[in-house]
């Protein structure tokens, strides 16, 4: 981590800290605590919304159902089982995470407003369970919920609970802020920039969708206890559809890009909400409440954490102005791969491929196959149906028909996470990097099959999560070194010139150490010299042992470094072989190349 | 007499960050003139700031000897000023005729643009095959001949065209040269702004060459591309003809893979 990112956490941490801190010596009484802790126990469900939303992009509008499974839980143990309240904390929170476990992989599938939807139909359900089950005390409630107690320890003041509340908040945030900076919390802005690329580096998607909505719940159904312990009741009315909607203003208001958006948002909307309160304006509480918003997001489109956070950028980055990338490739810095099947033997067999999208026959019995350490290019006119036949190779498209076998493993019907768990690296047409990262990370993104540590280990900080990180970084170093961009590691992919931004892609797929590099048009947006630096980085990848299977239209380039070139027309394969064959072809030549002026 | 589109000393840029400083060039009706330069240079900022999507911070520019600094964008096209943007920017769900028929939005006279729509068709008669397809399920090279005739269909006096190359394979770039060639023959007049210098250069009739928003040379095309300078940075070094940058390749991968 740079120094700036590690004060600017430090100072989000103090400036959060402290005023949460004072709060109940300066505004001392029942009712201000009170607000106090109600803020405190939405801030800790915010946390894990913000990881929902705007981690996991999974717009979830019946979040409050989870604080009603924490709420009831609680209720029920303590009012008629006795049971210790912070047992019962996390009994809820363990039942919460099982549900959203159970329906996570079928509703994490849906996009967008079905999403939102299915899980507003969520909390409908857990809302009439509620009411119609007597246990629960039907549509009246659970009544008579003890005090908040720590293993036989009470906590008998509001102020004290208050502390109780926002420790719990603040454990929220840990763990959040340490799902941030993990190769976790980098797959979530890896997914939520680009999917095709993030599953490209072998990023299972479906899998942190899931993980995220799980932590969700269990955050949310902390805070539902501690608002049940808070209000000593629980009904089906208290985490209804309003107090999903606020949750939901809250964090977008709070700012959905940062860990500490949700808390800050949390505390804004429910200070605001009982400042409105006491001026007693019932009418205007809602229009205020909602032009407020609508100004927020116009003026911090970012929430309040994202304005603070850009300024304090705008500050740091003064002393640490943007450097040129211009640094000579370094063919030293990566190793030779090892563990290579033996060279000559076939990489990849691809047998009589087929895929039809209605009558057009995009690739129509393509066989073709490479052998491992050489470079092979598919050339063909555009619509020829070679991006299909890349696509249908990493697993982004499903075969119609026919093989795709990997050094000896079918893979055609596996996902592109999984071929890439298998070695396999892919770079883009047009590019697919993930902006909201630094160069560094984008890199390291590519090392993800390569660390374990799972949400867990993650959560709970263990060593070995920072040592993966260690190494994750410095092989993604050594990767930038090797395509020439040591120095802009630090630096936004956005901030780069087009070719060096294709350079970024190229070292994110050199970080997963590729037995197979597959690379669509490489060349495309190239000037001349930049195309022939390309070459050159491309041969120096393949003396490291990688087989190298390109698209591509630049023929000096194709000519230059391929070992041999397939060439498909109209979906069908007219030409294999090497270049100069494939030059002199009279099919190709009609189809593609035209005669070549001198 | 004056020339048809005239940049005269402009700045402009996104934000507070100018990316073109004091930029001068000139256009003269019937000519193809060539922008070239590496990524970043400027040279699509320049054709968004003619349009009048990019704000101009200072300078000003004339078409036709009237300035058109400032003004809206759709007053410019309504000028005669086309442009076809990077990646081609087609409306792909809709059909190649709608696309085309939007080209011509502006014009209320249905009979002339039936009339426009059907030289289109003469120029271009894959995409009268294609009408009723989804623009989206053309191949790249049809897709780049729609964006084409697309800004064709306003019958502007002026097209600009940005990297109307880009991902296209060898023949279908010599294709939409040629293509462009023959708008200019119809009495039209364009700028074509190319990461592929030596496609653009074959075609113009002059170019300017930028660099971090600057005109660092001009010339006649021939001149530009016999420039020592210009074959170093934009066409492969000296006698960066096409076979000597396959050779030099060729040498790299002997000396590097040892075949």
């Amino acid at each position: 981590m740079t120094a700036p990112a590690t004060l600017k956490r430090r100072l989000a941490l103090a400036a959060f800290a402290l005023p949460v801190l004072v709060y109940p010596l300066a505004f001392s009484g029942g009712y201000p605590v009170g607000v106090g802790i109600v803020a405190g126990a939405m801030a800790a469900s915010a946390v894990g919304f913000v990881l929902l939303i705007g981690y996991a992009h999974q717009l979830a509008f019946g979040q409050a159902g989870f604080l009603m499974v924490g709420g009831y839980t609680s209720a029920i143990l303590c009012v008629r089982w006795h049971a210790d309240p912070f047992v019962a904390m996390v009994i809820g929170a363990l039942i919460a995470m099982a549900i959203a476990y159970v329906i996570g992989r079928p509703i994490m599938k849906l996009r967008g407003f079905v999403l939102a939807m299915a899980s507003m139909a969520m909390q409908f359900v857990f809302i009439v369970l509620a009411t119609e089950s007597d246990y629960a005390g039907g549509a009246l409630g659970t009544q008579g919920v003890p005090k908040f107690a720590v293993l036989g320890i009470p906590v008998a003041s509001d102020t004290a609970f208050y502390y109780v509340t926002w420790a719990v908040a603040f454990a929220c945030i840990a763990v959040g802020l340490a799902i941030d900076r993990s190769r976790i919390g980098r797959a979530l802005k890896a997914i939520a920039a680009s999917e095709t690329a993030a599953a490209a580096a072998g990023i299972d998607i479906l899998k942190y969708k899931v993980q995220m909505f799980v932590v969700s719940a269990g955050m949310a159904s902390v805070a539902g206890s501690l608002g049940a312990h808070y209000l000593r009741a629980m009904d089906p009315n208290v985490y209804g559809f309003a107090y999903s909607l606020n949750l939901l203003t809250a964090v977008i208001i709070g700012g959905l890009t940062s860990i500490w958006g949700g808390a800050l948002g949390a505390a804004a909307i429910t200070g605001l909400r009982e400042l409105l309160r006491s001026l007693s304006l019932p009418l205007w509480e809602a229009v205020i409440m909602g032009t407020l918003t609508v100004v927020v997001l116009i003026a911090f489109p970012r929430g309040l954490a994202g304005a603070v956070g850009a300024l304090f950028d705008r500050l740091a980055s003064g002393a640490r102005k943007a450097r040129a990338a211009t640094a000579a490739p370094d063919p030293a810095a990566l190793a030779p791969l090892s563990g290579l099947p033996p060279a000559g033997s076939v990489m990849l067999d691809v047998a009589g491929a087929r895929r039809a999208f209605g009558n057009l026959r995009a690739v129509n019995d393509v066989s073709f196959t490479v052998e491992t350490g050489s470079i092979v290019a598919l050339i063909g006119p555009n619509g020829a149906g070679k991006t299909t036949l890349f696509n249908l190779i990493g697993g982004s498209q499903p075969l119609d028909g026919g093989s795709v076998t990997l050094a000896g493993e079918r893979i055609e019907a596996l996902l592109p996470n999984e071929i890439a768990q298998r070695a396999v690296a892919r770079t883009f047409q047009g590019l697919e990097l993930f902006d909201t990262m630094t160069v560094l990370e984008n890199v390291m993104c590519g090392r993800h099959r390569l660390a374990a540590a799972g949400l867990a280990a993650v959560a709970l900080r263990l060593p070995r999560v920072a040592a993966e990180d260690e190494e994750a970084r410095r092989a993604a170093r050594a990767a930038l070194a090797f395509v020439g961009l040591a120095g802009a590691e630090d630096m936004t992919p956005g901030a780069l010139a087009f070719g060096h931004q294709r350079l970024v892609e190229v070292a994110r797929a050199l970080a997963l150490e590729p037995k197979l590099l597959l690379m669509d048009e490489p060349a495309s947006g190239l000037n001349d010299t930049e195309t022939e630096r390309l070459a050159e980085l491309i041969l120096r990848i393949a003396a490291l042992g990688v087989t190298v299977l390109l698209v591509e239209h630049d023929m000096r380039m194709v000519m230059g470094i391929a070992d041999r070139i397939v060439v498909m027309h109209h979906g069908e394969k007219i030409a294999d072989g090497p270049a100069d064959d494939v030059r002199a072809h009279p099919e190709v030549i009609a189809a593609y190349l035209g005669q070549e002026k001198p | 007499m004056s020339a048809l589109l005239e940049i005269d000393r402009v700045v402009s840029g996104y934000g507070r960050l100018p990316v073109l400083h004091d930029v001068s060039l000139a256009v003269e009706a019937g000519e193809i003139v060539a922008l070239i330069g590496a990524n970043g240079a400027g040279k699509s900022t320049l054709l968004n700031t003619v349009m009048g999507v990019v704000a101009l911070a200072s300078g000003d520019i004339r078409f036709d000897g009237a300035s058109i600094a400032r003004r809206p964008t759709q007053a410019i096209v309504r000028a005669g000023i086309a442009q076809v943007p990077e990646r081609r920017q087609l409306f792909g769900s809709m059909t190649v005729e709608d696309n085309l028929r939007l080209g011509a939005y502006a014009c209320r006279d249905r009979a002339g643009v039936a009339a426009a729509l059907e030289r289109q068709f003469a120029q271009f008669p894959i995409l009268k095959e294609r009408r009723r397809q989804a623009a989206q399920t053309l191949s790249g090279g049809e897709q780049q001949m729609l964006a084409i005739a697309r800004a064709a269909m306003a019958e502007p006096r002026l097209i600009l065209l940005d990297e109307p190359s880009l991902g296209l394979a060898p023949l279908m770039v010599a294709r939409i040269m040629e293509q462009i060639a023959a708008f200019r023959a119809a009495r039209g007049t364009v700028v074509v702004v190319e990461q592929n210098a030596r496609a653009a250069l074959g075609i113009a009739d002059r170019g300017y060459v930028l660099e971090h928003g600057r005109i660092a040379m001009s010339g006649t095309a021939s001149d530009l591309l016999d420039n020592a300078a210009v074959q170093d940075a934009y066409l492969g070094g000296q006698g960066g003809s096409t076979r000597a940058i396959e050779a030099r390749i060729r040498e790299k991968r002997m000396a590097i893979l040892g075949r």
